[in-house]
């Protein structure tokens, strides 16, 4: 799956960026701001928030978001991996999640 | 405002089952979450959200809202300065309006009301009422600080434990929507 297949998610007004990480935390695509970083912390946050809901009798770990003052992240299981948008705070985030799910189910 | 209404304003939400407030260093000021929630189990959640933020902090951006959606509920976190709020919404809540609810919830605790909530966790944790004690600190909003100035009428409101003061050697009384069960 090229970078092109992404341009649905970079092209969704408000989106700075994104990184698809391997399960090991390897960065498989990566584009925009701060996607760097957001790799660095992604895979580890997905297995906190995942043993978090263990912690709550939850299984499944669908989906996150979070929020800063200026950034909202949405974070995204894919395929034992994860895949992060960044996006600025304004952003109307369920459309958004709407197109990353399309995206990735054609990955 | 009576406090104890803004978490019952949350648990009023249709789909909200529990709400809980504890603070950053450990101390736990309300829990209502449902009862399959142990103490035990719920000490070890609080440590994996706090290494959570800690370690978000450090290595991302200092975000104070998460929210972690699952197959059938979702969990909502915000923090304040001192304070984290847990929500735990199943598949019907709105999470939007929760927000809305929680922004209020939170813009009310004010230093002055978290001494109270260290007060009242504190007296009703040597009964067992709130927390389990293993991860209390008992420090940061439990300061020296103008304990005179707190009326205490609205803390027996906030913990709801009065049979608590009857039966001390009781099992902890479990809060569902504001109603023991």
């Amino acid at each position: 799956m090229g970078i092109s297949n992404f341009q649905p998610i970079i092209q969704a007004p408000n989106v700075l960026g994104f990184v698809m990480c391997s399960e090991a935390g390897d960065i498989i695509e990566q584009e925009g701001s701060e996607a760097a970083v957001l790799a660095s912390v992604l895979t580890y946050f997905q297995q906190a928030a995942g043993i978090i809901g263990d912690s709550f009798g939850l299984e499944d770990f669908q989906e996150a978001q979070i929020q800063s003052k200026s950034l909202t992240v949405l974070c995204v299981p894919h395929k034992g991996g994860a895949f992060g948008v960044i996006l600025s705070s304004r952003t109307k985030i369920n459309e958004v999640t709407s197109i990353v799910r399309q995206v990735l189910a054609t990955a | 405002m009576e406090i104890a209404k803004l978490f019952d304003n949350i648990l009023d939400l249709p789909g909200i089952e529990g709400v809980c407030l504890f603070g950053t260093g450990g101390q736990i000021y309300l829990n209502r979450l449902p009862s399959f929630m142990s103490n035990e189990l719920f000490a070890d959640a609080q440590r994996r959200i706090l290494a959570m933020y800690d370690t978000m902090d450090e290595n991302f951006l200092p975000s104070d809202d998460y929210m972690l959606r699952f197959s059938e509920r979702w969990i909502l976190l915000r923090r304040t300065e001192n304070i984290v709020l847990l929500v735990l919404g199943g598949e019907k809540a709105n999470l939007s309006s929760t927000r809305m609810v929680t922004n209020m919830t939170l813009k009310h605790l004010t230093p002055t009301v978290m001494e109270q909530f260290a007060a009242a966790s504190a007296s009703s944790s040597s009964s067992g009422k709130i927390s389990s004690g293993t991860t209390t600190p008992a420090v940061a909003v439990a300061s020296t600080k103008a304990p005179i100035e707190v009326p205490p009428a609205p803390i027996p409101a906030l913990v709801r434990s009065p049979e608590t003061n009857e039966a001390p050697a009781k099992a902890p009384v479990r809060m569902y929507r504001g109603r023991p069960y």
